[in-house]
Parts: C-alpha cells; sequence; structure tokens
C-alpha cells in the first residue's frame, strides 16, 4: 500500500467542533462542576469557552479550591461546599464531576439519581464493583454520560485509530506504551509542616498517593493510555502480569511510584484465526527520557503517538527491496561485490526507523474538545458518547486488574461480568 | 550569600513559549520546595497551552484562526490578560500593542474577542513570559516561599524575596559582553531589544507604522510585576528613547525604572526608581 502523506489527512478534526455551534440559538445548557483542584479548573476553564454553555455552580469542600473554581467560573456561578445542596437547588442539566477517584461513584450515583447527565473525570471508579453498578445505573437512567478519557477527543488519536483500522500498520501484535517523568507527583501543602493542620491537609491535597483514595499512577495515568489500547484494538485484555513498588519516593506515600505491566489481548484475525498481542506498559517517576507515549506496532509500520503528535513509521525491507541499486536482487548484489567500495551505512542507530510521516492535524486541545462534544451529546439527548459506561467500564477494569496482579503476584485475568 | 536558615535549594526547568524557563527556589524544607517548583513548572506548561502561539492548540491559536469571522468565547482568565494588554495600549499611546495596529473588540459581557479585520492576529509572544512568571511568583507565596528567582528566556524575570539577586545585563548583539550588573531585590525585569545576534530584521514592530524597529537598542524594564515589565519594555522600546524618556517623566505614577542599552554598550537609565 502507498501511503502518500496526504493520504489520510484533514477528517477528524472538524467534524466534532461545528455541531455545538450550530445551537447556539438554543437555550443554554446548565452546567455545573463538582470538584474544583487543578483538574476541575482545567474542565471550568474549557467550558466558559464553549457556546451554549452556562456554568450554573460549582462545589468544592476545600475552601481554597472553590475560590478558585469560582474565581474561572465567573460570577453567574453559584458556589457550594456540599454537592448534594448543589443539586438540590440548582437541579442542572449536566453535571462534570473532577473529585478524587474514591468519591467517584458516590457523587456520579447522586448526579444521576438527581436526573443530571453526567461526565466523569476518568478513572471511572475506584473498584470494578462501583463501576459495573454505576454502568448499570447509566443504562437503566438513560442518560447521557461520559468518562474523561480526551484521548478520544483528539484529532491526532481519531486518525491514528482510523489507520490502525485500515490496514496501515498491517497486522497489529505488539504495542508498548508509558508515562514516565521525573517528579516525586507530591503537591504543595499551604502550611508548614510542624503547624497542627498539615497531615490532614497533606493527605487531601495528596490523595493520589494513598491507597485509600487512590489507585495510583494506573488510574491516574495508565488509564489514558490503556484505553487507547483497547479502543485501537477494539477489545479487552486477556490478563495481565504487573510488578510495582514503592521504589524511589519512600516519602510516606503508600501508592508505587514504579510499576510494569504485560497485558495480553486475544484476538481473531483473518479467518476467524486468534492471535495474541501483548502490550508493555510501564509508569516511572524518576526519568522522564520516554515521557508518555503509546507505539502501536503492526507488521507493515509502526504508529509513535503523544497529544501533541502523531508519527507513522512504515516498516522497511518487508515489501521494498532496499538495496542500493534497484529492484533485481541478482544484479544488485553483484553491482556491489564489483564496485569495489564499501557501502557505508549509516551509524545513527534509529536509521532504520527512516523518516516518519506526521499526523499533522494537531488543531484543538482535547479536554475543551472532550467536552464539546459531552455537551453536543447532552442536546441531542444521545447516549453514545466518545466514552460511555462500557468504555469507562472496560478501562477501569483493564487498570485495575494490573494493581491485583501487583499485590497478588500472579497473572489476573480479565473478570467476566 | 543567602539567609543561613534557608539552607535548601531546588533548581527545575521546562520549556513553554518556545524557550526555556527555571525556577530556583530557597527555603529550609527541601521536599517542600520540590513540590512547589514541580507546581511552579506545571503552571508554565498549563499556560504555554493556552497562550503559546508556537502551538496551533493554544487558546489564543484558536482565538486567532475563529475570531475574524465571529465573537469568540474565552475563559476568564486569557480575557483578563487581554483587557489588560488593552489597557497597556492605551497607556503607552499604542506603542505596546498585541494586535499589531488592528483593532480587536473585548466584550466584557460575555467574555469574548473579535477582529474587525480579517487578517488580525494577536501575538502574547512578548507579554506570555512575564504573565507566566506572576503566577509562578502567586505560587511561592500561597506555599509560603519567600525566596526565589524565577525566569523565562533570559529576558523576564522575578526576582522574589529581600535578598538581593545579582542580574547580568547582555549587551543585545554582543551576547558575551556584560554591560550592567543589577541588583534586583523584589522586583520584576523584563528586557526587550531591538533584533539579537544574527537577526537580520527586527521582530519588535512600531505599531503606529506597522514596520519593524531599527537600531540596535535594548530596553530592560523594573517593575512590581513581570506582565507590566513586559508591557514597558517592549512599548518603550518601539517609542525610541526620547519618546520613552519623556514617556516615564509625564507617568511617574507607574514607579518603573527603565533601563536603555545603545549599540556602544552603554546604559542609561530613567524613570521612577
Amino acid at each position: 500500500m502507498t501511503v502518500t502523506r496526504r493520504t489520510f489527512l484533514g477528517t477528524a478534526g472538524a467534524a466534532l467542533t461545528a455541531n455545538a455551534l450550530l445551537r447556539a440559538e438554543e437555550p443554554p445548557v446548565r452546567v455545573v462542576v463538582i470538584g474544583t483542584g487543578a483538574r476541575g479548573s482545567d474542565l471550568i476553564r474549557a467550558l466558559t469557552t464553549i457556546d451554549g454553555v452556562e456554568l450554573v455552580g460549582v462545589c468544592d469542600d476545600y475552601p481554597p479550591h472553590l475560590e478558585q473554581g469560582a474565581k474561572y467560573a465567573g460570577p453567574q456561578a453559584k458556589t457550594f461546599s456540599n454537592y448534594r445542596k448543589l443539586l438540590d437547588e440548582l437541579k442542572p442539566q449536566a453535571v462534570v464531576i473532577a473529585v478524587p477517584l474514591y468519591l467517584h461513584y458516590q457523587v456520579a450515583s447522586d448526579c444521576l439519581s438527581a436526573g443530571c447527565d453526567v461526565f466523569l473525570e476518568k478513572t471511572m471508579c475506584y473498584t470494578v464493583e462501583e463501576a459495573r453498578k454505576l454502568a448499570a445505573q447509566v443504562i437503566a437512567s438513560k442518560h447521557v454520560f461520559q468518562v474523561g478519557l480526551q484521548r478520544r477527543a483528539n484529532a491526532i488519536y481519531k486518525q491514528a485509530q482510523a489507520m490502525v483500522a485500515a490496514g496501515m500498520i498491517g497486522q497489529v501484535t505488539s504495542i508498548k506504551a508509558q508515562w514516565h517523568r521525573n517528579n516525586s507527583w507530591r503537591r504543595p501543602v499551604p502550611v508548614p509542616r510542624d503547624d497542627a493542620s498539615w497531615a490532614a491537609l497533606e493527605k487531601k491535597l495528596n490523595w493520589r498517593l494513598y491507597k485509600a483514595y487512590s489507585r495510583g499512577l494506573m488510574a491516574e495515568l495508565g488509564s489514558h493510555q490503556m484505553d487507547v489500547v483497547n479502543w485501537f484494538l477494539g477489545a479487552h485484555p486477556k490478563r495481565v502480569f504487573a510488578s510495582g513498588g514503592i521504589d524511589y519516593y519512600r516519602d510516606g506515600r503508600e501508592v508505587f511510584d514504579n510499576i510494569g505491566c504485560l497485558y495480553e489481548y486475544e484476538l481473531s484475525g483473518e479467518n476467524g484465526k486468534p492471535y495474541t498481542i501483548r502490550v508493555n506498559y510501564t509508569s516511572i517517576c524518576n526519568n522522564a527520557y520516554e515521557g508518555a507515549a503509546e507505539l502501536i506496532m503492526g507488521t507493515k509500520g509502526s504508529l509513535y503517538l503523544t497529544s501533541a503528535k502523531g508519527l507513522l513509521f512504515q516498516e522497511k525491507g518487508t515489501d521494498v527491496v532496499s538495496w542500493e541499486g534497484g529492484q533485481n536482487a541478482a544484479d544488485t548484489n553483484a553491482a556491489v561485490v564489483t564496485a569495489g567500495k564499501t557501502l557505508k551505512l549509516s551509524n545513527d542507530p534509529w536509521a532504520h526507523r527512516g523518516a516518519p510521516i506526521e499526523i499533522d492535524i494537531a488543531e484543538g486541545n482535547d479536554t475543551r474538545d472532550e467536552l464539546v462534544s459531552f455537551i453536543d451529546h447532552v442536546r441531542r439527548r444521545d447516549a453514545k458518547t466518545i466514552a460511555d459506561a462500557a468504555v469507562g467500564l472496560a478501562d477501569c477494569t483493564t487498570i485495575l486488574i494490573a494493581n491485583q496482579s501487583v499485590e497478588t503476584g500472579g497473572w489476573v485475568g480479565f473478570p467476566n461480568p | 550569600m543567602k539567609d543561613a536558615a534557608l539552607s535548601q535549594s531546588r533548581f527545575r526547568t521546562c520549556e513553554a513559549m518556545g524557550t526555556r524557563f527555571e525556577v530556583f527556589l530557597h527555603g529550609q524544607d527541601a521536599e517542600h520546595l520540590d513540590a512547589v517548583a514541580v507546581a511552579v513548572i506545571e503552571e508554565f506548561v498549563r499556560l504555554d497551552s493556552v497562550l503559546s502561539r508556537f502551538d496551533p492548540r493554544s487558546e489564543i491559536a484558536r482565538v486567532n484562526r475563529e475570531a475574524s469571522g465571529r465573537a469568540v468565547r474565552v475563559d476568564r482568565e486569557l480575557f483578563a490578560l487581554l483587557e489588560k494588554c488593552e489597557q497597556a495600549r492605551r497607556k503607552t499611546a499604542g506603542y505596546f500593542d498585541v494586535a499589531r495596529g488592528a483593532s480587536v473588540v473585548l466584550d466584557e459581557k460575555y467574555c469574548t474577542v473579535q477582529f474587525t479585520n480579517a487578517d488580525a492576529e494577536i501575538d502574547l509572544g512578548a507579554v506570555g513570559k512575564g504573565y507566566a512568571l506572576d503566577c509562578g511568583r502567586e505560587i511561592l507565596l500561597r506555599y509560603g516561599v519567600s525566596s526565589g528567582l524565577l525566569q523565562g528566556g533570559t529576558s523576564s524575570v522575578w526576582a522574589i524575596g529581600n535578598e538581593s539577586w545579582p542580574v547580568d545585563l547582555r549587551h543585545p548583539l554582543s551576547p558575551e559582553l556584560i554591560v550592567s550588573r543589577i541588583e534586583l531585590n523584589d522586583c520584576a525585569l523584563s528586557c526587550s531589544a531591538v533584533r539579537q545576534t544574527g537577526q537580520q530584521q527586527s521582530d519588535v514592530t512600531n505599531p503606529h507604522t506597522g514596520k519593524p524597529l531599527t537600531g540596535d537598542a535594548a530596553c530592560v524594564v523594573l517593575a512590581a510585576s513581570a506582565t507590566e515589565a513586559e508591557f514597558f519594555s517592549t512599548g518603550l522600546l518601539a517609542m525610541g528613547r526620547k519618546r520613552a524618556e519623556h514617556f516615564l517623566t509625564a507617568y511617574a505614577d507607574l514607579e518603573i525604572t527603565a533601563g536603555w542599552i545603545e549599540a556602544d554598550g552603554s546604559v542609561h537609565w530613567f524613570g521612577s526608581r
């Protein structure tokens, strides 16, 4: 297959943004945000740029965060420290939830019960059991529900998914993904360590580091990337083996700062013949060399994906005779032998990759675009969101079985519902 | 050199807005300092995704794509920054202008931005670095870090705390030549130059003529906020030395200090401090 730079461009980007705008004359969708920390504030800022959205309320039980959220939301938004009061008083049409993971189920379930459409930050729930209950509630309620897996709204990932589905990298056999960085993942506390309120405040702000509130790196980072894998392969894993620990930051945290997972996916190929895909996922906190990316490896090419860049590397030496001189192998070999001059190959260790073809649709912020899509689904009463309850449940299960494997020290299968 | 009680220090860097930012903090609690330094870096990276003209995914890129045809909603933070830029444009008689002379309509009620001409564009290249440093400084204050130096692209600096931080001013066309050393004490600095070594034409335009600046001067401004320092280092440079001196005499209440660096390496200070 000949792939030119332009073959696949320009299909994925524009459609999403248009829909909500066309309906700008309709009454605005009344939205509230529950949880106004760092992520909640990102979502508030994005919501306030979307035509047809009226942000009527914000809620957080930590006053400095509520103050920050209110500042970004604007004076029309009422402030609450208790989300049940907010639901009672404002009766919003849609709720955007960005609270710590251990509260996801309770808050989302209460919002659905209050008759609201729900956008729930990833990971869907703290346990598989909760995610199943929530998914059942979503389906029974017929409300619009979306999990905050924003790569599903990212133009680069949408393009890449279409390329994989079209067979442009052949049969996918292996995937390598990682989120590596070099910092402690620790948030600062606004009072000195010897202050009486320090310990409680530290736990509240650094909830990601403590087991009772958090599922660690897999939930906060891996869930995005394992969702990409599930999405691209159109499947969930069959089983996983994982190893992790608190290897470097032995500072009182309870979640791993280093985890590596080996997932197996069983797919059925042409003529229904089954084949296995292995997925290597790692997340570490003390080296940023590899950054955050997924490498989708197929028999004809590789896709290197990040939120800001997508690169297609075509496999060399498969379909094409790549030796100097021409297409006829016998002539080529003879020519090389008789030329009398040693053919010099590049000593660049990455020379075998060749020049990439870039997916150059980079316009649009995926956090904003996932919310544009959610609001559009709310308006159209369309439950088939880009990351619905089924997607969220599969993603949640995928990352939680890896944590379970670390705890039990063995392979863990994907549980049947 | 520093207060003995501030025995710990932490240094972190990142790339944002097409350049390198640095965070250098002093304090007592190393773990806390590192967490604060990372929070500041994360803030710079966040603001890059809002303000960077180098990133087609940024908010300002979206505004530039869409605001010619219609009023575009922006978030309150960006709107407030654009309003400040508009105030600075008026204050400097149009010599500081993020739209380079094009007309931009800001609607406060709906937080929208609209261009009246089709080829208009907002460039926050000059002001973005200063704004990022101001936001970074707020994080230091919020988390009780009382001594630190934040810098972006070596042209924007916030020196925080009671001790002085030495800052060398380079000759704009001979980077190895130091024309002056100043001590910054709880103060922001911005420096704008007509051009730098290897650059044929200035990337700063005179908004009144639409033409790139000429001559080889640089203008350094000390102010109480890094955003303000950016407004005036760019605005005064566009005015030229004489007009800039008159301007600062007329507006002594601005409480800014400017240093004019001539091509011969001489530095001429004027303004309030």
